[in-house]
């Protein structure tokens, strides 16, 4: 009987030998594919690119000379206006604060949230012993929306209401070192009002969600490594590390953004 | 009997292993993923790892030191540090860091979460202004993770921090290598060291076994197979009841207990190794954090090693073998618990393999020696695991590895050999584990409890005999030249001494006694052992042919039939003790090394006798070790 032992385990091996290889060969190798957005991704990171541009969808400029106003009503034009819109709710400059206080007023709704928003920039400007930093001028944060070059349509009604963020690249003083870039979302309510006016503006750190119109807090992070002094450029890895945390779906890349 | 069985259960699961490894080879392809890097410029998951095994001071002093950084990368904006009012803007920002990044990892992972941060800002003291600035969300874009060269450093500088960035600077053992010898010390140093490091940092993640998707799928295969066999184990049933071999009482246990019994286990098998697999686990992982603690603490002891450099006795040769010694133990370290996931997966598939074993009475131990092999496999992680932790804490504590260390050279030499001594010594522990704590019943396994020293003294004694059957048959080959076929006679043999008085004579192996007592002078001990084994093993031992054919090999030209059967004469004497566990490539190689040292007939004659001890009595008195 031990021989016959021996064969049937013989057979038994090779026949084990042979399933497990099958198993093995055939089963399929997991793909880590992710999910498949709605809109055709064709931009260089992965996001639908737009028709629309920043700098543009306006027929008049505000009184600083260089705000675009005058849009025409389509949700297009809210984004557009978005894009337009973001230097003033996230820039400071000594110098010409007064005056970026006064456009801001123009292209907006007075509200509690006025004063939220520029409360940044008026400490700077009414700090005394302000620490050195500022650069080309007078800046204490600048920003360059095309360097982000997204917006994320949260909401929007034609000639109604719509509530957009921008993800821009900033340069922000440093009181040590070079200025600092960085990116970050500035999310914004517009409501129509002739022309589309921002009635609220900038997400409050425990209010990561705006009041609950925006899904999340959206991509912001600073560029890792030491300060260079100039504008960040988005690249990849610094793509998958904003948006780490937060989801990707609804960011649309502008026509002319910086890639 | 049952050594055999229990040997042929190692023969398939050894087949059973090569034919997986080879099929891992093929499919390691996809299945090993790369070691995943939490993010660009960060640390590794070698050094996450390591982190997490550093003691708890050192990760609180290096959590301390990245929520610093931070608090550093935050207050150098311009404008939060202007609203923080200036100068104490960093330590209150770190404070601020530290209510809930509590640990090095949260740290590490931090990526901009300012309203966590924000919230803490008043209670470590910020002015309203910051906190307010901060809430206003104007900092939002403003906030690094620690990272790059930044980290790096910050982490370099603290105590324990090399070691978590894998940056053990290896000092050369001797600084200006003269010689190969010296440059081999020199690298063998470095291996040891660094290999040592890796390996303990590893150690804990590649002894997982799970019962999963995966296994349960084999096992259906397998316990499919297994059917077949009880089908066909139920016609040897009835033709050995016809037979009169088994008695209607057996019979009717068989079928009517252990047949549904079969079948039951094929189904619920994976769900009670489910069972029995989780409990461990969670038995594991409630001793493992102690242990990865000990282990980083050993690791540190370890780093310690790359700073010795050669001095007085402590030279070349002693570096060579100590650190030698680190490199295998680490390495045999990893190696066994690398092995235990795949000895359980083996061994269970085994099982189902061998379910249909179990209605035959004459077969139904054998599965029940594997199932016990499976859980002793299974008990032997946490076993090891707490072993491991204690034999490490008790290396770090010693006074050479305290405090600045000494210069004295045997003072650190022998921290060298007591770590590498205690990393061999947990490698082999399951075979004293199974000796001393002799969880399986004894014939389970070639380690059992009452056969400590079996494969060891035949495998000496073997070679030995081999060595000078061989020599004398040389002798005779050269002094006849002629074509006497029986071989050699030599008075000297070690056949002769094998009726000599006071030797143990087993109970299977009588025969033995007389022929060999009669003189005739040409039996060699290796032959009377193969001929008594013959009783149980009809088949000659395949493997000992490797050895005749090498020596064929080398003795081209010499009349070849002589030389291999005296080569097999020898090679047969260990046959039966090594048959327990250990042939092929390992008896070789034993006897290689042994033939060495033997070299020369009184040693060769004493091994012989010493084998012969071994292989017929089996089992020497060992009530005075097991204490039973």
């Amino acid at each position: 009987m031990q021989k016959h032992w021996k064969a049937l385990t013989a057979v038994g091996v090779v026949i084990v030998a042979v399933a497990v290889a099958v198993i093995l060969i055939s089963r399929p190798t997991p793909s880590a594919e992710q999910e498949p957005s709605s809109l055709q991704a064709s931009g260089k990171f992965g996001f639908p690119v737009s028709t629309i541009k920043i700098g543009e969808g306006g027929t008049k400029t505000a009184g600083d000379g260089k705000t675009i106003t005058g849009y025409s009503g389509t949700c297009d034009s809210a984004a557009q206006a978005a894009a337009n819109f973001a230097p003033l709710l996230s820039e400071v400059n000594l110098k010409t604060w007064a005056d970026q206080k006064k456009t801001l007023t123009e292209v907006s709704v007075p509200g509690p949230w006025f004063e939220k928003v520029t409360s940044g920039g008026d400490l700077m400007t009414t700090t005394k012993n302000l620490p050195s930093g500022a650069f080309d001028g007078g800046w204490v944060s600048r920003s360059d929306v095309a360097a982000g070059g997204l917006y994320r349509v949260a909401s929007c009604e034609e000639k109604k209401r719509a509530v957009v963020q921008v993800f821009i690249g900033s340069l922000n003083a440093q009181v040590k070192t070079v200025p600092a870039g960085g990116f970050g979302t500035v999310p914004m309510e517009l409501t129509w009002d002739g022309d589309w006016k921002i009635t609220d503006a900038r997400q409050s750190a425990d209010d990561p969600n705006f009041g609950g119109r925006v899904q999340d807090r959206g991509p912001a992070g600073a560029t890792p490594g030491e300060p260079t002094g100039d504008f960040p450029v988005l690249t990849q890895d610094l793509v998958n590390s904003v948006f780490a945390d937060v989801r990707r779906d609804g960011w649309i890349e502008y026509a002319n953004a910086k890639r | 009997m049952r050594t055999l069985s229990a040997n042929k259960t190692i023969r398939l699961v050894a087949a059973l292993l090569s034919l997986f490894l080879s099929l891992g080879v093929i499919t390691a392809g996809p299945a090993q993923a790369a070691d995943d890097i939490t993010k660009s410029e960060k640390l590794n998951a070698d050094q996450m790892k390591r982190l997490a095994g550093l003691p708890d001071d050192q990760r609180n002093a290096i959590r301390d030191r990245l929520n610093l950084e931070l608090g550093k990368t935050a207050c150098g904006d311009m404008a939060f540090y202007a609203a923080m009012g200036g100068s104490n803007c960093e330590n209150v920002a770190a404070k601020a860091f530290e209510t809930f990044l509590t640990t090095p990892e949260k740290s590490l992972d931090y990526g901009g979460d300012t309203a966590s941060f924000c919230a803490a800002l008043p209670s470590a003291g910020a002015p309203l202004t910051g906190t307010t600035w901060c809430t206003g969300g104007s900092i939002i874009q403003k906030f690094a993770p620690v990272a790059g060269a930044v980290l790096r450093t910050a982490i370099a500088v603290q105590p324990g921090g090399q070691f978590v960035l894998g940056a053990v600077d290896t000092v050369a053992f001797i600084a200006n290598a003269k010689d190969g010898f010296e440059k081999f010390a020199n690298s063998t140093k470095e291996a040891g060291v660094s290999a040592t490091n890796e390996v303990l940092v590893n150690l804990l993640k590649v002894s997982k076994f799970d019962v999963d998707e995966g296994f349960r799928t084999t096992w259906a295969i397998f316990s499919g197979l297994g059917i077949i066999l009880l089908t066909l184990m139920f016609f040897k049933l009835f033709r050995d009841y016809s037979d009169e071999k088994i008695d209607p009482d057996s019979m009717r246990e068989s079928v009517l207990w252990y047949a549904p019994l079969a079948i039951l286990l094929a189904l619920f098998g994976p769900v009670l190794g489910y069972v029995a697999n989780n409990a461990l686990i969670s038995l594991t992982e409630s001793i493992s954090p102690w242990t990865a603690n000990q282990i980083g603490t050993f690791s540190t002891t370890i780093s310690r090693f790359a700073s010795y450099e050669s001095n007085g006795v402590f030279g070349p040769l002693a570096a060579v073998l100590l650190f030698g010694l680190l490199f295998i133990g680490a390495w045999a370290l990893l190696g066994l618990f690398a092995l235990a996931p795949i000895a359980l997966y083996l061994l269970g598939v085994g099982i189902a393999l061998m379910l249909g074993f179990m209605i035959h009475p004459e077969h139904r131990a054998r599965v029940g020696k594997v199932g016990s092999l499976w859980l002793g496999i299974a008990l032997s992680k946490p076993l090891l695991l707490l072993i491991m932790g204690a034999l490490f804490s008790f290396i770090s504590s010693r006074p050479a590895f305290q405090g600045g260390g000494t210069s004295d050279a045997l003072v650190n030499a022998s921290s060298v050999f007591i770590a590498a001594a205690a990393m061999v010594v947990l490698a082999f522990s399951p075979a004293l584990l199974f000796k001393f704590v002799p969880i399986l019943p004894s014939s389970a396994t070639g380690l059992g409890a009452n056969r400590p020293s079996i494969a060891g003294a035949a495998m000496v004694a073997g070679a030995g005999a081999g060595i000078g059957a061989m020599i004398r048959q040389r002798r005779t080959m050269q002094a006849q030249s002629g074509p006497a076929s029986g071989g050699p006679v030599g008075p000297n043999g070690a056949g002769q001494r094998q009726g000599s008085p006071g030797l143990p004579v087993g109970p299977d192996n009588g025969m033995t006694g007389s022929p060999a007592g009669a003189g005739t002078g040409r039996r060699s001990a290796g032959h009377a052992g193969r001929e008594a084994s013959g009783a149980q093993d009809p088949t000659p031992t395949p493997d000992t042919r490797t050895i005749a054919q090498a020596q064929r090999d080398d003795r081209a030209g010499t009349p070849t039939g002589k030389a291999a059967a005296a080569a097999r004469n020898g090679a047969a004497a260990f046959g039966k003790g090594t048959a327990t566990a250990t042939r092929g490539s390992a008896k070789i190689a034993a006897g290689g090394a042994t033939a060495f040292l033997l070299a020369g007939r009184e040693a060769s004659r004493q091994a012989a006798m010493r084998g012969r001890q071994g292989v017929h009595s089996m089992a020497p008195d060992t009530d005075h070790i097991s204490g039973r």
